[in-house]
């Protein structure tokens, strides 16, 4: 289905690792792997948005653009390490609105 | 129901870890384990054609010639490297799968190069039909991916949403299937299996 440029999604995600973050790092280390990935032009037009009012237990959300879903989920793939712990990162859901996230989480 | 067909390190962290990454079962390449309930394929990756035998064989070689013979003697299931045209044609025919690994892209000295190879092979792949299937590879439990991420990682490759999902149950469940026949002494070859009339 045809997706309207520049809708937003909320993906929600997961930090599995043996330490607890605080949102910086994660923001930082998410930040920097989808600078890597998606190169300077394709990060602004991606809107990386991290939202600090969902973070708690290694939990968060993210707002993208939609049609950079699929290439956003890749680059938290693609981040092995934040603050020199090893880490996976899996996105859990995607939401369209913020409320929600708030109803189911 | 999706499975991870390429898991090379196993213990009971990374059966936790897979189950919670949304995988009901894998395939394990190069480790000794008994654990039917969870691991449902044992793997083998070899370099050259071969009369070896496993649940789920691979070929891994970059040799063009290399890939072709091993086709031809159809004798693997699968082949994990970039392949070109008239060898993956042949796959199609031959209904030996394409594997990608996530791992490949994830530890490659050059990503530009190494996605740009996948998405092209996945375009070939595509084109003729072979099947696709797409893996974590991991060699360690800090390489598994979820699997929402490698549908993500498939979607990049090229693939539409429900291709994607696709990619990581069609093709290992038929390789169930086929090993199942194999266990109860139906399965005599490609195409060729006994069934008991009524």
């Amino acid at each position: 289905m045809a997706v309207k440029p520049n809708r937003k999604r909320y993906i929600l995600f997961e930090i599995i690792s043996n330490k607890a973050f605080e949102i910086n790092m994660a923001e930082r280390a998410i930040l920097d792997s989808s600078l890597k990935f998606l190169g300077e032009f394709g990060a602004s037009e991606a809107k990386i948005t991290f939202l600090p009012e969902f973070w708690g237990e290694n939990k968060g959300v993210l707002s993208v653009n939609a049609i950079y879903v699929p290439k956003v989920k890749l680059a938290l793939a693609l981040t092995k390490k934040i603050s020199g712990h090893d880490v996976i990162i899996r996105s859990i859901k995607v939401f369209g609105t913020i409320r929600k996230i708030k109803s189911e989480h | 129901m999706f499975y991870d067909f390429w898991v090379e390190n196993y213990n009971e962290e990374t059966k936790k870890l897979l189950k919670k990454l949304g995988f009901s079962g894998a395939c394990i390449f190069g480790a000794e384990v008994e654990d039917k309930g969870f691991i449902l394929a044992k793997g083998k990756s070899i370099k050259a054609k071969t009369n070896e035998t496993a649940d789920f064989l691979v070929l891994e070689n970059r040799d063009e010639k290399v890939q072709r013979a091993a086709i031809k003697n159809n004798s693997f299931d699968g082949i994990r490297s970039f392949v070109n045209y008239p060898a993956i044609k042949e796959m199609a025919e031959r209904k030996i799968a394409l594997v990608i690994c996530f791992n490949d892209l994830l530890n490659s000295s050059d990503t530009k190069k190494t996605l740009y190879l996948m998405k092209k092979s996945v375009t070939l792949a595509k084109k003729y039909k072979t099947p696709i299937v797409i893996a974590s590879g991991a060699k360690n439990n800090w390489e598994l991916r979820s699997a929402s991420e490698l549908i993500g990682f498939g979607e990049v490759l090229g693939l539409t949403a429900e291709d994607a999902k696709k990619a990581l149950n069609w093709f290992q469940e038929k390789i169930m299937e086929r090993n199942k026949l194999k266990s109860e002494g139906k399965y005599i070859g490609p195409g060729v299996i006994i069934k008991h009339g009524s």
